[in-house]
């Protein structure tokens, strides 16, 4: 009787209210090929010295602010509890070798483009201070954001390809044009592990493809063949090979300190908020979603690499001397999460991964950024100097302390939930690992505590360079992120009319992520122990 | 009731600026709730069903086959209070009115007015939210952010090194053994598939494919994550440490705030802990056992006021632990109550005991008791709240084990001891203080030690009070009738002499002690409190040597390495590609000559074959 | 319509023959010499396009026109159109000569896509090779000779090869050489003379080991020979290696191994080689090494898809290797000749960035494309081994690339001593800006009309009578 209590009790399908009304067959190519364009239309603008440059800023914003705009007709046009993609569009492109251009998302798929949207208005704000060839930055920048749409959006393995390695050459010619006094080892790095991880991405790609009888690269096909164990298994590694190397995992994180620590602050919002979460997106797309033996294989692997990495981060940012740098480790601790989630494969924490896909993304960006901007009005990096800045700065330290309560996932903020159904799903599956991460997330806590108290809280260094708090702008582009973890902590079902289950215009991030995951999880849903007995 | 602290928190923390206004803020956050939770009481003496109301905060399903319990996962905000919670409501919101009130003038000196009093409502916010929780997420979360808040509070003093050290410990220890708790929640519901205490308990033995061993590793997971915060020894380091660094409000809160919801949570959790087996809950009674003796026995061991006090109240939190769990092991549930109120009762005591001590420790400039006297002389006031609070301590666990425990058992026994020791504890840190010359000291002159300012002088008395209330309403069986809604027999009065008797020991040997050689008393205290540091420092130098250290060694040569490791290989390609540049300009005669005989000696070795 | 299918041939020979006499003729009058060499291409290609579509056979079948010949003369076409808008001439020791030797050299490419039989093969290759041979002498005499003898050898071993196969098989015309194949073992007898054949190929290709002569040269000549030696001439050895391949199809054996070798060797190697030096020109010769060795690749598996794709690939190829040098005139000097170029020159610079993406195989040009298919045709073949290895070349091409996008659109342009020493900006002609556009809109078009390309590719692959 209780159970039945329950039966009832849990969640049945609602459709939200005004959902399906308005499609378009362009609603993802837009997000994709707009940024594209407009970047090279730039291009044609004269602007003789720099004299039109902050146009090419306001064309940057306005073509942001468009996308967000079309992102959010979309959103609020998803059919929530809707099996499937959404918003597909397909055309053949090499048809011989069975290439499509295929876009689609699922949940998780909008649940990225949302975030995608939000961390693009955020890195053209976080840009607004750039001065040395403007046209050039922002014509980069919108590439990269393009990219990063495309890879979320694609649902042909060639099309993520394609994206997924797209996105290398504008990041790496940002952090070499505009980047700190490191910025070659920075970029070098980028070039050399994410070109890695694209190499990777390949051979996965066509060690199914060939697999699977060389008729496809359309994911609905590849990614669904049923392929033997062992070439399971090959993908699987090349695919984790792949996601380390981009969210980063350890040990495969070499450039994360290096290009968040020198890249500029617009590039490390994007590469820390959405570019580099899509590596996990592409475990659980290609990986998850598609190989559930290899799946279950990899996943004590998948899930040592996670705790190692949520450690490993937090231990080296105790022992930084350098904020950037710190930060730059704290914000590997989000990715750890969302992979351990996806690796303890069970429902719950595959949903749990994939609202941490957003919240770690949000979490990662504001914690490198608001570090970036803390150190630049401050005038240096160094943890000995930076202390007491508190009182000097209110508007960065509530920021960054809101940075820091959502990398450790404290309520009320979007990653609470995130990471509750993170933990709550793993313990049957991957109990030692789960410990070892909620232990990852203690010496975290240890780390943001020490560094806080240093930074914010300590006696005033009076030795230090003058500071000064965050200007409009900053404080616009951080409170944006923060602006959004709160949003979602506070409203995950989306605020609902008085009284009512009826949503009132945000049909809620936790319904919209949730279309589709019960696919995604279907092959690990535990046995009805009633069934088996 | 429970947003109001919330509300106070956002307007101290984004409006107000000043300390004076922040208090003001503060207090009214708490008196409201004070107010608004003595409401919900008055109505709970009408009725016997408990207050409840549920907002559902995530609802997502993440299956359609398999376990119904596990096709969706929720978390609802749900609010339930009965008499047990708002008694212990009102305890905790007695607690944190009074430290505001104290902090406001004893406080002045403290850095970061504001963010004190904005860190004392959340603590009041989250404790009052864990305290009606019955979602357990929800009941975590706000379990979590108490912890965050009471770290913040302990860590208050964040210029002083020493401080900060020592709340590195406050921070580190407590955060592992909620995360024991969050452990035990999490293979609950992996188990389960349900986070809402009421229906998970109807459940517990129903529900097919949960094994012994996880019902065991649930418990033992609840029970240590609910002992860390309970501060049982040993677990009590956190607050032993930070005793003298942090500020004595953020102590005293620490100590009175968490032993309520921490005993209210976990004679809720009690049917979970039970569920497990009769041997893992012997082995709790025994371990709450020997943490009720050892913490007030390790009191003896050194002469700092403040760590005694806490270790005082700790020994009486694992004396209502223990009568707590041993009536669940021998079925006899309805005194499990008694054990609650022995630590509700003892609450107040201890933050009264806290902040009286540490206002004679800022007016003697000292922590040390054996250069502490003349107190009842010259701070009479205070000294004579610290006595009530002490013998409130150690009278709350002598009441209640005289209701719930026979003087004749073996666990009597050993509570007895505890009671004995408890008493001995509680009383020792007054008569230390009252008693005896106070001695003139460098750059101390006695003469100037006077009496707190008298805007803070009732705060102790009135803590004092409450918990007096509590001890002796525990001697009731309507009271704890009131707390549990069951019917219980009163205490028998033998047993309520002899316990009486055995706490009343513990204050004659004290007396007897100091009366006889004070001086002596404490130096050999102060003999033992040494070997005891020493043994502590060992064990600190070990964790430095052997943990610690290591791990930091082996981060930095990882961290250096991977970078280096990569650099190596990026020269490698760059190495490869110069050889491969100087192929390209190697000298085209020779290659071509070489090439020239290659062709002439396939030809020679082919011609045969091919005009054959 | 038969009859206008070999217009494009007649044309260009025209254009060359009006060309070399014109050498002779007053500067002055040779300024519109250019565009209108451009144009009469542009015609050519359109007609190509317009009348290629027919099948048709001449000279009692010794040429014939199908797709595969459609594929081919149009890429080469392109490339001949497109290296000659975009070159600096101002640079160019004799315009008109250079002009006519690139047009000679598409039309030994022509003749080659259209040869059904060795002689038509070999005499197309060494048409091309001679043209290149004239064109790097004109402004370097000593690497002229040494193209020479290193040509000399590569058209020797073609003729030993060629001769050795003819011994084996009984025939010169790739269909009865096909059918003789069908019937017979993959023996050492014929095995050794393939070995020379597709040696002086590799030569004639530049493909390492072998790149001894051609890579020197390349980076030696004026911008527009080292287009055509690196890109037209290795194009037309590419394209007599794949119809040698296809003749050969039958007998795997004899072939597929040492083209893996080679393309692993090529791969691998151009990467790095790329990624080692820091002369643009070098880097963009290393580029295309690599490239070829995919398209070696590609004709290593032997079947349909990957001649088909190896196919597509080298019309990416021919474009971005024969137009790159030219588009980046003077800055075989150096990495600073380039620096600022995307200040100073937009569109030049944007089509010298095309280039070396579309060359290094980055994404979204269609050296990726065609990439991608040669690697789904090397998965599919289960050579994974062999796409490993030309998975690192590729990233380490990739990385070559950036850093020298990194000095088109980075680097501060010059100061004027430098310029001096030799990093002449190009002079901005109609033309020349016209060409580049070009040439840009043809790299990225590649990859957004891949299908019909493809597709043609592929069909051209089905023409070399491949199932």
């Amino acid at each position: 009787m209780i159970l039945a209590g329950i039966a009832l009790a849990s969640p049945t399908p609602v459709a939200v209210p005004g959902a399906g009304i308005f499609t378009s067959p362009l609603i993802l190519s837009l997000t994709i090929w707009v940024p594209v364009a407009v970047a090279i239309g730039m291009n044609f603008i004269p602007n003789p010295r720099g004299r039109y440059d902050t146009l090419m800023k306001q064309i940057a914003f306005f073509t942001n602010l468009g996308i967000v705009f079309v992102l959010f007709i979309a959103y609020n046009q998803f059919q929530t509890f809707l099996p499937g993609m959404q918003f597909e569009e397909k055309l053949p492109w090499l048809a011989s070798i069975g290439v499509n251009y295929h876009l689609g998302v699922d949940g998780p798929g909008m649940t990225m483009e949302v975030l995608s949207g939000i961390i693009g208005i955020s890195s053209v704000l976080a840009s607004w201070g750039v001065r040395e060839r403007v046209r050039s930055y922002f014509t980069l920048l919108l590439l990269l954001q393009a990219s990063v749409n495309g890879a979320i959006a694609a649902h042909d393995m060639f099309v993520l390809v394609l994206f997924w390695g797209a996105a290398v050459i504008p990041a790496a010619l940002l952090v070499f044009g505009w980047g700190g006094p490191r910025r070659e080892a920075a970029a070098w790095r980028l070039v050399g592990y994410w070109g890695l991880g694209t190499a990777a991405l390949l051979v996965a790609a066509m060690t199914a493809y060939a697999a699977s009888g060389g008729n496809s690269f359309d994911m609905d096909v590849l990614l669904k063949a049923t392929l033997t164990p062992r070439v399971q298994l090959a993908v699987g590694v090349a695919l984790v090979i792949a996601a380390a190397t981009r969210l980063p995992l350890f040990p495969l994180h070499g450039w994360a300190s290096h290009v968040y620590s020198d890249a500029p602050l617009g590039v490390s919002v994007v590469i820390a908020g959405s570019a580099s979460r899509l590596g996990a997106y592409l475990l659980l797309r290609a990986l998850v979603a598609s190989d559930p033996d290899a799946a279950r294989l990899m996943a004590p692997f998948i899930a040592i690499l996670a705790a190692l990495s949520i450690g490993y981060a937090a231990l080296v940012a105790l022992r930084s001397v350098d904020l950037r740098s710190a930060a730059a480790h704290l914000a590997m601790v989000p990715g750890g999460i969302t992979v351990f989630g996806l690796a303890a494969l069970t429902p719950l924490s595959i949903a749990g991964g994939v609202l941490s896909l957003f919240t770690g993304g949000l979490a990662a960006a504001l914690i490198v950024a608001t570090a970036w901007t803390l150190t630049d009005r401050a005038q240096t990096r160094s943890l000995q100097l930076l202390s007491g800045l508190a009182p000097r700065m209110p508007i960065l330290t509530w920021i960054f302390v809101i940075a820091t309560l959502a990398l450790l996932g404290v309520p009320l903020m979007a990653s609470f939930p995130a990471e509750t159904m993170i933990l709550f799903g793993s313990f049957k599956t991957q109990p030692v690992w789960a410990f070892a991460v909620a232990a990852g997330l203690v010496l975290t806590a240890a780390a943001v505590a020490v560094i806080t108290h240093r930074v914010l809280f300590g006696e005033p260094n009076r030795d230090a360079p003058p500071v000064s708090d965050a200007s409009l702008g900053e404080s616009w582009y951080l409170g944006v992120m923060a602006g959004a973890l709160l949003w979602v902590g506070l409203f995950p079902g989306g605020p609902k009319l008085p009284g009512t289950q009826q949503p009132i215009f945000d049909p809620g991030l936790i319904n919209i992520m949730s279309a589709g995951i019960s696919d995604i999880a279907a092959p690990y849903v535990p046995p009805n122990p009633a069934a088996t007995q | 009731m429970v947003l109001v602290p919330l509300v106070a928190f956002v307007l101290a923390a984004t409006s107000v600026r000043t300390r004076r206004s922040a208090a003001n803020m503060a207090m009214l956050g708490a008196v409201t709730t004070f107010a608004l939770t003595l409401l919900v009481a008055w109505g709970l003496t009408r009725r016997s069903t408990p207050f409840q109301t549920l907002y559902p905060y995530l609802n997502v399903p993440v299956a359609f086959t398999g376990p119904v319990n596990f096709q969706g996962f929720g978390i609802d905000i749900i609010l339930r209070v009965d008499r047990l919670t708002s008694v212990a409501l009102l305890v905790v919101e007695i607690c944190v009115i009074a430290g505001i009130a104290w902090h406001r003038v004893m406080g002045r000196s403290e850095p970061g007015g504001a963010r004190f009093y904005a860190l004392v409502s959340v603590l009041l916010f989250a404790a009052v939210a864990t305290l009606v929780s019955y979602d357990l997420a929800e009941l975590f979360a706000f379990w979590g952010l108490a912890g965050a808040a009471t770290y913040l509070l302990l860590a208050h003093r964040w210029g002083s090194m020493e401080s900060s050290r020592s709340a590195r410990i406050a921070l580190v220890l407590p955060f592992a053994f909620d995360l024991s708790l969050l452990s035990g929640i999490a293979v609950l519901y992996s188990h389960y598939g349900v986070n809402n205490l009421s229906n998970l308990l109807p459940i517990l033995h129903s529900t097919l494919g949960v094994g012994a061993k996880s019902m065991v590793a649930a418990a033992i997971l609840l029970f240590v994550g609910v002992s860390g915060r309970l501060a049982l020894w040993p677990l009590s380091l956190w607050l032993t440490r930070t005793a003298t660094t942090a500020p004595p409000v953020a102590s005293a809160l620490a100590q009175s705030v968490w032993s309520v919801v921490a005993i209210v949570i976990l004679y809720r959790f009690m049917p979970i802990i039970a569920a497990s087996n009769a041997t893992t809950l012997r082995g709790l009674v025994y371990a709450s056992a020997v943490a009720a003796v050892a913490a007030p026995l390790l009191t003896l061991f050194g002469n700092e006021p403040r760590r005694v006090i806490v270790l005082a109240g700790s020994g009486v939190a694992a004396i209502g632990v223990a009568l707590l769990v041993h009536a669940y092991q021998t079925s006899s549930t309805t005194y499990a109550v008694v054990g609650v109120a022995c630590v509700l009762a003892a609450a107040p005591a201890r933050a009264a005991a806290t902040l009286a001590v540490s206002a004679i420790a800022a007016a003697m400039r000292t922590d040390d008791m054996a250069e502490m006297g003349n107190g009842w002389r010259r701070m009479r006031v205070t000294t004579t709240a610290l006595f009530l609070s002490g013998l409130v301590i150690a009278l709350s666990s002598a009441s209640t084990v005289a209701l719930a425990v026979g003087s004749r058992s073996r666990f009597g026994l050993v509570l007895g001891e505890a009671v004995l020791l408890v008493s001995i504890a509680a009383l020792r840190v007054p008569f230390a203080i009252a008693i005896g010359p106070l001695r003139r000291r460098r750059a101390f002159e006695p003469d100037r030690v006077r009496e707190d300012p008298n805007a803070t002088l009732s705060w102790p008395y009135w803590l004092a009070a409450a918990g007096a209330a509590l001890t002796v309403a525990s001697l009731f069986p309507g009271w704890i009738g009131f707390l549990d809604g069951q019917q219980h027999r009163a205490a028998p009065a033998t047993g309520l002499v002899v316990w009486a008797a055995v706490a009343v020991i513990g204050v004659v040997v004290v007396v007897i002690a100091f009366g006889a050689d004070k001086d002596g008393a404490h130096r050999a205290s102060a003999l033992v409190g040494r070997g005891l540091d020493r043994l502590l420092d060992g064990g600190a130098a070990a964790y430095s040597r052997f943990l610690s250290e290591p791990v930091g060694v082996i981060t930095v040569v990882v961290s250096d390495w991977i970078p280096q490791g990569d650099g190596d290989l990026a020269r490698a390609a760059a190495a490869s590609g110069r050889l491969a540049l100087a192929a390209a300009r190697a000298p085209a005669a020779p290659l071509l000559v070489a090439l020239a005989a290659v062709l002439a000696i396939a030809v020679a070795i082919l011609s045969p074959g091919l005009f054959r | 319509m038969k009859n206008y299918v070999l217009i494009p041939e007649a044309l260009v020979v025209a254009v060359a023959l009006v060309l070399v006499l014109l050498g002779r003729a007053p500067r002055r009058s040779r300024r519109w010499a250019p565009l209108a060499a451009t144009v009469l291409v542009a015609v050519a290609l359109a007609v190509e396009l317009w009348a290629g579509s027919t099948l048709a056979s001449y000279l009692g079948g010794a040429l014939v026109q199908d797709r595969f010949a459609l594929f081919a003369k149009t890429a080469v076409l392109l490339a001949a159109g497109l290296a000659i808008a975009v070159t600096d001439w101002s640079d160019e020791g004799a315009p008109a000569i250079g002009m006519a030797m690139i047009l000679l050299a598409a039309f030994g490419a022509m003749i080659i896509a259209s040869a059904t039989d060795f002689v038509g093969l070999w005499a197309g290759l060494e048409l091309a090779a001679a043209a290149g041979v004239v064109l790097v002498s004109v402004r370097r005499t000593d690497l002229g000779l040494r193209l020479l003898v290193a040509g000399g050898v590569a058209s020797a071993l073609v003729l030993i090869g060629l001769a050795f196969v003819y011994a084996t098989t009984g025939a010169a015309d790739l269909l009865t050489v096909r059918r003789a194949a069908a019937a017979a073992n993959p023996t050492l007898p014929l095995a050794i003379p393939v070995l020379l054949l597709l040696g002086g190929l590799a030569m004639r290709a530049g493909l390492p080991p072998l790149q001894f002569a051609r890579l020197p040269v390349g980076l030696g000549a004026s911008p527009l020979g080292a287009g055509l030696v690196i890109g037209l001439v290795a194009a037309a050895a590419l394209t007599v290696a794949f119809k040698i391949s296809a003749s050969l199809l039958p007998l795997p054996a004899v072939f597929s191994p040492y083209l893996m070798v080679v393309a692993a060797v090529a791969m691998v190697g151009g990467g790095a080689a790329a990624l080692a030096t820091r002369s643009p020109r070098a880097r963009l010769a290393y580029l295309a090494a690599g490239q070829v060795g995919w398209i070696a690749a590609g004709l290593a598996t032997h079947y349909r898809t990957g001649l088909g794709a190896s196919l597509f690939l080298l019309g990416a190829f021919a474009v971005a290797a024969t137009a790159g040098p030219s588009a980046m005139a003077g800055a075989d000097v150096g990495e600073f000749a380039l620096a600022g170029m995307g200040l100073l020159r937009p569109a030049r610079a944007a089509g010298i960035a095309l280039v070396f993406l579309s060359l290094a195989g980055a994404p979204p040009l269609g050296g990726f494309f065609g990439e991608f298919a040669v690697a789904s045709a090397l998965a599919t073949s289960g050579a994974l081994w062999l796409l490993a290895l030309g998975l690192l070349g590729a990233v380490m091409s990739m990385a070559a690339a950036v850093g020298t996008l990194r000095a088109i659109y980075l680097q501060s342009p010059p100061d004027e001593s430098r310029r001096a020493a030799g990093a002449r900006l190009p002079v901005l002609t109609r033309l020349s800006t016209g060409g580049a556009v070009a040439l840009c809109a043809v790299l990225a078009g590649y990859a957004v009309f891949a299908n019909p390309i493809f597709s043609l590719a592929d069909q051209g692959a089905e023409a070399l009578g491949l199932r």
